[in-house]
């Protein structure tokens, strides 16, 4: 038979691997590259960027853009990953979700979950799949950190003129500063995790660690954040309500604190009083005509539920080998609550 | 000078495009292209076609007239909440059973138009140099970008004039604009436009909005129960202090078993549903207590479950969105004739306290005028 020029000698070859891209909104760098839990958190300049992004996203306010850090965890990957059900996604979000979780108990910040994140899929073969969806919005323009300065410009277009002055587009959330010493703790909080899922994975842990998890959720009203963190401080420290001879919320926190080596001044008079205030009106919708600031209730919970969480997990996974898991009303004793069952 | 609101309402479409007018001058359409792109950077003009595809749906009404134009003061800031949760609220009622993103997650504009063209500096500029931020979080608790322009270009009736335009934008900014997976969403038939406007109207004629802020939880509730198809402790926990916050903000004691007597007094519509209705909101308030103490609300649920004779989580989620939108109808209908009750609702509190300890008889007759110009009844 004659060769068929028009049929090559050898079929194409199926080039597989490739890189996934998850992107890190809100996170600051502190080196060029860091290595966490087997994501590689990396700068991704302009060009690389573009190469990644549609350009319909890139093409919007370039000039806000220009400037600004972006952050990608990338993991390479051998398999074939040309569909957005491909497994590659799944496995980059366990990684991910892991380090989520654990960065959260490790310093104050914002990380979005993975199912508002839009991974990238970038093929050896020159194709993207990328995973949208009306959970899944972008972020490129959202702030995290410092307010963002944004230039004044004159722009002309056919018979319009737009002037923009210097202003400022104020924050979404804070950052999260990762570097080299926290990537190494988020590590440890990760292990420490695994150890409570093997040794106890219906703990009443699981369940605050949830609600404080929820409580970053970026998408949800502050007044549902909050009543998350509120379910968790009574879950950590004990309720508001005091029994006889019981220490009171307030002084649980200040024991807590002051084990972790925080400043607890005038912390207990701040629970019993603003706190207790702030959670009334979220529990019960009461004193409406009170003004209260419930930014700062957010940022004061957030950290008292942190070290609470971590001494708990701590204090929870200390336990011998032939002992039963220790309770959360075990681990309140600890902190001078006296605890009866709820009615 | 009044400026115009333009609120857009993510993942809502029309079927026929066409533009439905609202109470207080108010419209709800599908924003024209060339009518965004008037609002927008002018490089916008390169993302037609996706705009087109998508035709997002705003809520655009004039605000009150103010001291400066490129900034609102207190009362214009208000009036723009008021059309945010109106046209939001009146979506979820329209709509219970599809999420829909609080309106603040996306993109707004206000913008005063026809001001004379102000001349241009040494610079060609026509702006001034530098604006002080605004540190405003709305309601919600969403924090807002906000970028303020002046814009020199045709007007309405065609002369040149002058515009500022201060674009709001949420996390999402411009996304559910422009992006093709924000045609996903719901689809407004000409019968659901009708009961959108029909709602927008009666939330408009109760003053919906910041100073009906105990009842404006209630819609909060709803629209978090709607949000995911599975029951989330929170929820539960959100829809109680909101009724909680209208049945007794006093915090007349025993506290649960006050809940369970005023909301059977609110939601029964006759004295077997009355009795029975008291163990059913009783243990709705333990399942709240449980979970916001801090227990596993796995056991919770399955004993809330057993009180309202339902099965799976998905039952006791509908039965909880079904008390949140009835509370969200009754509360309109109540504020819309009871125009000068508070943000607290304490006249509806003193009334609805005073029908729960009366014998049935005189209940369902102080009942009925409790729940009067409400558009749907249990059962």
């Amino acid at each position: 038979m004659p060769e068929d020029k028009a049929v090559p000698a050898t079929p194409p070859t199926k080039v597989d691997g490739g890189t996934v891209y998850l992107p890190a909104h809100a996170l600051r760098l502190a080196a060029e590259r860091i290595a966490c839990h087997g994501l590689l958190f990396a700068r991704v300049d302009s060009e690389e960027w573009s190469a990644i992004e549609s350009l319909w996203m890139t093409d919007q306010e370039l000039d806000l853009w220009r400037g600004v850090e972006r952050v990608f965890a990338v993991m390479p990957y051998a398999e074939d990953a040309s569909t957005e059900s491909s497994t590659i996604f799944g496995r980059a979000f366990a990684a991910y979700g892991a380090i989520v979780e654990a960065a959260r108990l490790v310093a104050p910040g914002t990380w979005i979950d993975t199912v508002h994140l839009v991974p990238v899929a970038a093929g050896n073969n020159g194709f993207n799949v990328r995973l949208t969806g009306p959970e899944r919005p972008r972020l490129w323009a959202a702030v995290f950190g410092d307010p963002l300065k944004v230039h004044g410009r004159r722009r002309a277009w056919r018979n319009r003129v737009e002037c923009r002055p210097l202003q400022y587009h104020l924050p979404h959330g804070p950052a999260f500063l990762l570097d080299e010493s926290r990537a190494r703790i988020i590590e440890t909080v990760i292990g420490n995790l695994d150890n409570l899922r093997k040794l106890a994975p219906d703990h009443g842990w699981w369940f605050a660690n949830r609600a404080y998890q929820r409580a970053h959720d970026l998408f949800l009203p502050r007044r549902h954040r909050l009543t998350a963190l509120f379910g968790v401080l009574e879950a950590i420290y004990g309720p508001f309500r005091r029994e006889p001879c019981d220490a009171g919320l307030g002084v649980a926190v200040v024991a807590a604190l002051e084990r972790a080596g925080r400043d607890t001044s005038n912390l207990s008079a701040y629970v019993e009083r603003e706190l207790r205030q702030a959670r009334n009106r979220l529990a019960h919708g009461s004193d409406l005509a009170v003004s209260i600031d419930f930014a700062s209730v957010e940022a004061n919970l957030l950290e008292i539920v942190r070290t609470g969480l971590n001494q708990s997990l701590d204090w929870i996974c200390g336990c011998k080998d032939s002992e039963a898991p220790r309770t959360l009303g075990a681990f309140q004793l600890t902190i001078g609550r006296v605890v009866a069952e709820e009615d | 000078m009044r400026p115009e609101f333009l609120c857009h309402l993510p993942f809502v479409r029309l079927e026929t495009g066409a533009v439905a007018p609202l109470a207080n001058d108010a419209r709800l359409e599908s924003l024209s292209f060339e009518d965004w792109l008037a609002l927008e950077d002018p490089a916008m003009e390169y993302y037609d076609r996706r705009y087109r595809e998508v035709a997002p749906v705003f809520v655009r009404g004039l605000l009150p007239d103010g001291t400066t134009a490129g900034r609102l003061d207190e009362e214009q800031e208000k009036a723009a909440e008021e059309i945010i949760e109106q046209a939001h609220t009146a979506v979820i009622l329209t709509a219970p059973a599809t999420p829909i993103p609080p309106p603040s997650l996306s993109a707004g504009y206000v913008v005063w138009r026809g001001l004379p063209c102000d001349p241009p500096d040494a610079d060609n500029c026509f702006c001034p140099p530098y604006l002080d931020p605004v540190p405003v979080v709305d309601d919600d608790g969403f924090q807002l970008g906000r970028i303020t322009v002046w814009l020199q270009q045709a007007g309405t009736g065609g002369a040149h004039e002058q515009w500022i335009v201060e674009r709001r934008f949420g996390p999402a900014q411009r996304e559910w604009l422009l992006a093709r997976h924000a045609r996903e969403g719901i689809v407004l038939s000409a019968d659901k436009v009708q009961a959108f406007v029909r709602q927008f109207g009666r939330l408009s004629q109760a003053r919906w909005g910041p100073r009906r802020a105990a009842a404006g939880r209630c819609a909060e509730a709803l629209t978090t129960l709607s949000s995911t198809p599975e029951l989330n402790p929170e929820g539960v926990v959100l829809l109680v202090a909101a009724l909680e916050n209208l049945v007794n903000a006093r915090a007349d004691r025993p506290l649960g078993d006050t809940f369970a007597r005023r909301c059977a007094a609110w939601f029964a519509e006759n004295a077997g549903e009355r009795m029975r209705d008291v163990g059913r909101f009783r243990r709705l308030y333990g399942t709240r207590s449980e979970i916001l103490h801090g227990t596993d609300p796995a056991t919770a649920l399955r004993d809330m479950a057993s009180a309202i004779d339902a099965t799976p989580h998905a039952e006791i989620l509908n039965w909880l969105r079904l008390h949140a939108w009835l509370a969200v109808d009754y509360l309109i209908g109540w504020y819309a004739r009871h125009a000068d009750d508070d943000a607290g609702a304490t006249q509806f509190q003193a009334a609805l306290a005073q029908a729960a300890n009366e014998t049935d008889e005189e209940w369902k007759n102080q009942r009925a005028r409790i729940v009067e110009g409400r558009t749907y009844a249990r059962g």
